[in-house]
């Protein structure tokens, strides 16, 4: 593992390769950009040249020991700090300990590199506390805060850091890594690439959870819902996902988030079709004409009704929302929206 | 040695450095100058623009060999050991790690000891903000009646976390963002020195970017010069920042003229896959609005922004206020906190389906003057009933209306039965709805617990002088109180003020719809019931006014 075995974010690499060049490196950098793209991966990277001994110009050896030491985790001047198992957020005590560890000074090279990761979580008292540190840091001292989000990232630490955008993968990168690691074969890897917007991580976690399978199988569902009564259809998606066999309640959520991201996106690329844009890229592509077809029998509204509703299930599931009241009553929802609607065509004819 | 970064090179070191914060560096070379420093500072204000810088050069001031004086030397042990932050009379205290009582305690058993070398002994406290309760309350004795060779420098950026206790006992500096051509300037300066090149529209772009920040504005600058070989295009600066070219913002914008969503979701699509995120994009176009919302309301004369030009040109009148406010909402409502690309995306073109689909509006009071206008005609309508077969009338009101003006007209005797009903009641002279509201201010006024439980009653007759009111089936309980002797008479009492003949008020409870009917069975019970709702529906002042103003009838009620 190298620079060069780092694709699709060819912009990042090349600023970061002039700017060792140019010797210009800041002591601090927020990588921001959404999960799965290699922003974890970069940092380790970026550490792995900045302490090579080989003397390379723009790559690490990958052969020195401290190469081989900092992808075994085992390097005493790279320190990572993350929220602690089952927390959500980077705590106080957590950052007072990484101030202690960043003030003594580095044991076997020039530099001390700390990543901190889901620096997004850090909350009110430690991103303060992270503050002064962060504007003038120790010389040796090099911070990488990697964020998925911007948004949630105080002002006051964003003035005093190089912000780095990394960009989502494309699908064809995406489709590469899946056929060369994971061994698939290219319309799966394709069809995988599609959904997983741009991230590594979902796209293998997709794979992991026969979500082609199961996006068909609700595609076809969705398609002739209206035959449906809704309780019935709930329990069709529970048993189909598996639903009750998470104990781990994290995992049960990101799971859950899958499938309503399968409803957010059959519904959106039936709007797409709706307004007439069938050459834009549907998640959905194999039904492309059936979604044309029962496109008809909704009105736009109804669509952007229909995406509200799921959207907000989103939002409840992050809430902590009871899972599986929340399925039913989006699904329920859903077809009230639809049902509705068919009234409505009756009244008029 | 590291590479060090601009923000931290360039901190300002003198009082003349500092950028755009002249009437507080007045303030303080005066306040020096004349013997006059207070012991207790308070630097509040955004991030980056001089708060911490503002407090190194005061304890140089304050400390220097050659001083007191507003113009330090940087030479002398004391004001180079402070730049580097390791003097020991200056404590540079991080207030968001150190923010406990007991840390607070330790500065408070200090403070008695003199300075070791220099004249002052000064406690910079950063981030004073994330102290707690606890801790500020400590300080107080000390901040107010510190020994005279204390001084205490507090630097915030949020001033309003700060208990007014503290407050008040330190002289407050407010530092205000600073200006676009302020930061424009120093950037031009930072560049001449670096010996680096930089295109004037890409400083531009960098100095707004920052937001009144000097050093958001340094950092991307560093962050320029670092990967940028030769010269610093705006394409580069587009790329730091993640703005979106200007010719897609453009393009968008078309797009919602021409109301064309397949365009605009290209566009969405395109910049997607430059990886730039849905947000900046909603960023962007909510900026541009905001612009044309401002050209539409004041014109050229709003010379507090820099309009592009082009831009307000082109579609400074495609869009009415209104349908502008319409948009910013919509915009700013997809603007979520969600992380998740997906989603973003797909909200992001949601909401531009939307702006590319939604009618143009009209304005409020436009609508409001049709309103007026319509409300004009119909009271000349209602005024001349006889002439509603004038021609002028019948072009007045549209088509639709006409037919029901058209209506043929009604003998008083044609009236079906509820209407009659009603007539026969108010033959009397008694309106049944004015006298029961009649009834019920005059018992308000008496007693509000009375009225509170007779209210939920109906006025079902006035025969023969007594007063028959019906309270719901469900309600016996209202009537049993109101049964109670002194309850009767505020009652009878109120009844007698309004309607005089009246001599009894009696309360009945409907058991199956209406009163003293309820032993005929189910039947008449529904129509007991039906009869309510046709009550309800004469006595609905929309329905009377219908009648009155069409000289209609009713000719069935819908259930």
């Amino acid at each position: 593992m190298s620079f060069a075995e780092i694709i699709g974010q060819d912009q990042v690499l090349s600023l970061f390769k002039n700017t060792i060049q140019n010797k210009r490196l800041a002591h601090a950098y927020i990588f921001a950009g959404q999960e799965g793209i290699g922003k974890m991966k970069f940092a380790k990277e970026l550490a792995k040249k900045i302490f090579c001994q080989s003397g390379k110009i723009d790559d690490a050896c990958d052969i020195c020991s401290i190469c081989k030491r900092i992808v075994t985790d085992n390097f005493a001047d790279l320190f990572f700090l993350l929220p602690e198992k089952n927390h959500r957020v980077i705590k106080l005590e957590q950052l007072r300990h990484l101030q202690e560890i960043l003030y003594v000074k580095p044991v076997e090279s020039k530099h001390k590199i700390v990543i901190i990761e889901d620096a997004d979580k850090m909350n009110e008292e430690a991103s303060n506390c992270l503050l002064k540190t962060l504007e003038e840091p120790p010389l040796y001292a090099i911070i990488l805060l990697i964020v998925t989000s911007l948004e949630s990232v105080s002002e006051t630490i964003k003035s005093r850091c190089q912000i780095v955008r990394f960009s989502p993968l494309s699908v064809k990168v995406v489709k590469k890594i899946l056929t060369e690691q994971f061994q698939l074969d290219n319309n799966l890897a394709e069809q995988l690439a599609f959904i997983s917007s741009g991230s590594l991580r979902r796209a293998t976690m997709l794979m992991d959870a026969n979500a082609l399978e199961k996006k068909h199988w609700l595609a076809r569902k969705l398609l002739e819902i209206n035959r449906m009564d809704n309780l019935t259809f709930s329990k069709e998606v529970f048993n189909e996902w598996n639903i009750q066999d998470f104990d781990v309640l994290e995992e049960k959520r990101l799971h859950v988030k899958e499938l309503f991201f399968l409803f957010l996106m059959f519904y959106r690329d039936m709007l797409i079709c709706k307004t007439g844009g069938t050459n834009f890229l549907l998640y959905y592509d194999n039904w492309k004409d059936s979604l044309i077809a029962r496109s008809k029998s909704f009105s736009e509204k109804m669509l952007f009704n229909i995406l509200d509703i799921i959207k907000t299930s989103l939002k409840h599931l992050d809430y902590n929302a009871n899972i599986n009241l929340l399925i039913e009553n989006m699904i329920t929802e859903i077809l009230c929206v639809q049902s509705n609607h068919k009234h409505f065509v009756m009244g008029q004819s | 040695m590291s590479y060090v970064v601009l923000a931290r090179r360039y901190r300002p070191q003198t009082f003349s450095d500092i950028v755009g914060q002249a009437p507080i560096v007045k303030t303080l070379g005066n306040a020096i100058r004349s013997d006059r420093v207070a012991h207790a500072y308070l630097f509040a204000g955004p991030r980056g623009v001089g708060k911490t810088s503002t407090a190194r050069i005061l304890s140089k001031a304050l400390n220097c060999i050659k001083g007191p004086t507003d113009t330090p030397c940087n030479v002398c042990d004391i004001c180079r050991s402070i730049s580097e932050g390791s003097d020991i009379d200056v404590l540079e205290i991080d207030g968001a790690s150190n923010r406990g009582i007991d840390e607070i305690r330790n500065i408070r058993q200090n403070v008695g000891f003199a300075p070791s070398r220099a004249r002052y002994r000064i406690y910079i406290i950063d981030e004073v903000h994330m102290l707690t309760r606890e801790a500020f309350n400590a300080l107080l004795k000390t901040l107010e009646e510190p020994p005279s060779h204390v001084k205490f420098i507090f630097a915030t950026t949020a001033v309003n976390r700060l208990p007014e206790t503290v407050q008040s006992r330190c002289q407050r500096f407010d530092f205000k963002n600073i200006s676009v051509q302020g930061i424009e300037k120093h950037l031009s300066e930072i560049c001449k020195t670096e010996g680096k090149e930089i295109e004037p529209a890409a400083l531009h772009t960098i100095a707004r970017s920052a937001k009144g920040g000097l050093r958001d504005s340094q950092s991307v600058l560093d962050q320029l010069l670092s990967f940028c070989n030769d010269k610093v295009t705006s394409a580069d600066v587009n790329y730091v920042l993640g703005y979106i070219d200007e010719d897609k913002i453009h393009g968008m914008f078309e797009c919602f003229v021409k109301r064309d969503p397949s365009g605009s979701l290209e566009i969405v699509d395109d910049i997607l896959n430059e990886g730039k995120t849905p947000m900046e994009l909603i960023d962007q176009l909510l900026l541009r609005l905001r612009d044309l919302l401002v050209f539409s309301s004041c014109g050229q004369d709003a010379a507090w922004i820099e309009f592009d030009e082009p831009f307000v040109e082109r579609f400074g009148k495609s869009f009415s206020a209104d349908t502008l406010m319409y948009m910013i909402q919509m915009l700013s409502m997809t603007r979520m906190r969600s992380t998740d690309s997906l989603l973003q995306r797909i909200a992001t073109e949601m909401v531009v389906i939307k702006l590319c689909k939604m009618e143009s509006l009209r304005s409020l009071s436009d609508l409001v003057e049709r309103i007026a206008l319509l409300e004009d005609k119909l009271e000349q309508v209602a005024n001349n009933p006889g002439k509603r077969n004038n021609n002028d009338i019948i072009h007045s009101v549209d088509s639709s209306s006409q037919q029901a003006v058209m209506g043929k007209p009604i003998e008083e005797g044609d009236v079906i039965n509820p209407v009659k009903e009603e007539r026969e009641i108010s033959g009397n002279a008694i309106d049944k709805k004015d006298v029961w509201e009649k009834i019920l201010k005059n018992i308000q006024h008496k007693k509000k617990s009375t009225w509170a439980l007779f209210r939920e009653g109906r006025f079902v007759s006035c025969e023969s002088g007594v007063l028959v009111v019906e309270f719901p089936r469900n309600y016996s309980f209202h009537k049993q109180k109101l049964d109670q002797p002194e309850e009767k008479k505020i009652i009878e009492d109120c009844v007698k003020e309004a309607v005089r003949e009246v001599i009894e008020v009696r309360l009945v409870v409907s058991e199956n719809g209406r009163h003293e009917e309820n032993s005929q069975g189910q039947s008449s019970g529904d129509d007991g019931g039906a009869q309510q709702t046709d009550d309800i529906v004469f006595s609905d002042p929309a329905v009377k006014k219908t009648l009155e103003l069409f000289d209609g009838r009713v000719i069935k009620v819908n259930r």
